[in-house]
């Protein structure tokens, strides 16, 4: 894995969410309310999915939990701490994989350590092991322009975990790609996250995502964005691919749609 | 697909890849540069030949040559020209830079600041607009008709065109980049210096480029309005006394002005920039 973990307070590295709620101002000044008294608790090491329509502000819950958003109300707790801003042990990966379009794709996973205070040799040092991590080899001098869109957000990641970050929040980070590549990225996903189970919470819209990658899933629902359901994923680790025809997975599919249903036809029309 | 074409497909022998047929160049003189080039002399000729076969009189239109011979004694014989240069190029000099410096900060504190925006748009848009040649009268009275006048002129023809590319650019820079530089508790100094500026260099080199034009015209203008020196200043004498070919040899300064201060530019941004064009 990339480094030996830090020490660390197993009954510290958690998230607890209490009541939050948060509005929006829309163009015209009027507030919109995107997430209603939405509480949950996740589980240190825990691979968490937060599955739901477009509108359902999963996507602001995980600011929320970053600290890239201060909810109007409620209170959030990562690590035993009140959140009151981005910190060190959470790293962010993006849908739009966010790469500086200047810098190198080296030099991107070095930006993130250095923001975080990280020095520069150390930086050189982690950039150069998540590049090995990542499969990006001999495109470390590539601008992102020169880069595919999974290679991108294989940067992305990387540029995350070489924070060594106790929390790794992950915004649709293959929703932007195309099916093969998504699925390879899933699997090296799998892969990275079991050999540390870093605690990680993680935004999709894909049924499939969530039920491969998930210890257990959050369903939301729109309008306010509220919590509709919490699901545990009963499959053994390490996942695979192969569970797909496991009857565990298609019942958990099935139920899955059956909750999501009417708020993705209330979304789609 | 079914199964008998595949394998129809598969009994066929690979054909043996075929050699590349030779690329063959394209000759020398079909490229843009060589024909650019052969524009410009035909052009030159042309012009030559209608002035020296008398289509024209000297008094209109000098010759090339005549131009040349003019530039030669003003460069190497008289050498009358080098001190209106020199008061052309201070002015210019001290105004450009004065206009880049105070525009790329005035940009960036007003794109990155929505209330210091609001309080000096009003002002910045009404003097962009205004042609500011036209307070040219209002500055020598303030200054009189030497070095201050025209630095003011050419510095207030140069710094909206930059301020305002640079504020574009400041605002333009993507709001995605910037929240991933906060996810990485970057702080707003860091923002700035790490995303904001490096966004917005595009936006700032456009503005010097476009600067670059105004600046010229304000050194001419303010010269030949009021002044005792510099190459406007000589380019009006020589027009007032039909001295043609002076007069178009000053107006070739600018113009090669103009061209060097905008290849200058060209290659510190390869140098320097080339990075931060827009992907």
């Amino acid at each position: 894995m990339l480094s030996a973990a830090p020490a660390m307070d197993v009954h510290n590295a958690q998230i607890v969410c209490k009541d939050v709620s948060h509005w929006f101002l829309k163009s015209d000044g009027t507030p919109i309310q995107v997430l209603d008294r939405v509480s949950i608790s996740l589980e240190p090491h825990s691979f968490t999915s937060l599955l739901g329509p477009s509108g359902c502000g999963k996507t602001t819950l995980l600011r929320v939990i970053d600290g890239l958003i201060r909810p109007a109300v409620g209170t959030v707790i990562v690590g035993g701490e009140a959140v009151t801003g981005p910190s060190a042990n959470r790293a962010m990966v993006f849908q739009e994989h966010n790469l500086l379009p200047w810098k190198t794709a080296q030099e991107n996973i070095r930006f993130g350590c250095k923001l975080v205070g990280i020095p520069a040799s150390e930086s050189l040092r982690r950039a150069n092991e998540a590049i090995a991590l990542m499969g990006l080899n001999g495109f470390e001098h590539h601008l992102p322009s020169q880069l595919s869109g999974g290679m991108k957000q294989r940067v992305g990641i990387a540029r995350a975990l070489s924070i060594h970050p106790q929390f790794l929040l992950m915004d649709e980070p293959f929703g932007a790609l195309d099916a093969q590549t998504r699925e390879v990225l899933q699997i090296e996903l799998l892969k990275i996250w079991e050999a540390d189970r870093k605690t990680v919470v993680f935004v999709t819209h894909s049924l499939d995502e969530a039920i491969l990658l998930s210890d257990r899933i959050v369903i939301m629902g729109t309008r306010p964005g509220h919590i509709k359901a919490v699901i545990d994923v009963d499959l053994p680790r390490p996942r695979s691919d192969d569970m797909r025809a496991d009857p565990v997975w298609t019942n958990l599919r099935r139920h899955l749609w059956q909750l999501l249903k009417p708020e993705m036809i209330e979304v789609a029309g | 697909m079914n199964g008998q074409n595949t394998q129809a497909l598969q009994a066929t022998p690979a054909a043996p890849a075929a050699a590349p047929p030779a690329v063959v160049r394209p000759p020398w003189w079909t490229s843009g540069r060589a024909i650019s080039a052969a524009s410009v002399v035909i052009f030159l000729a042309v012009w030559q030949w209608v002035t020296s076969a008398g289509y024209v009189e000297p008094i209109f239109l000098a010759s090339p040559t005549a131009i040349l011979d003019v530039a030669y004694d003003q460069f190497f014989v008289s050498r009358e020209i080098y001190p209106h240069i020199l008061v052309s190029l201070t002015e210019a000099f001290v105004g450009f830079v004065l206009a880049i410096v105070a525009g790329v900060l005035l940009g960036l504190v007003m794109g990155r600041f929505d209330r210091l925006r609001a309080v000096f748009e009003p002002f910045v848009m009404a003097l962009y607009a205004t042609p500011s040649v036209a307070l040219l009268p209002l500055f020598i009275l303030w200054l009189g008709i030497g070095l201050w006048s025209k630095v003011l002129i050419v510095f207030l023809g140069g710094v909206f065109a930059i301020l305002v590319n640079t504020m574009a650019g400041v605002r333009g820079a993507n709001p995605k980049l910037i929240e991933t530089a906060q996810a990485f508790t970057a702080s707003e100094a860091e923002v700035f210096a790490y995303i904001i500026l490096p966004s917005a260099m595009p936006f700032i080199v456009a503005g010097i480029r476009l600067a670059i034009g105004r600046v010229l015209i304000s050194v001419f203008v303010a010269e030949l309005y009021a002044s005792n020196q510099g190459v406007g200043f000589v380019v009006t004498q020589a027009a007032a006394s039909y001295a043609t070919a002076l007069m178009l040899m000053g107006i070739l300064l600018f113009t090669l002005a103009g061209v060097a201060l905008s290849q200058a530019l060209t290659l510190i941004e390869d140098l320097f920039f080339g990075r931060f064009r827009e992907h």
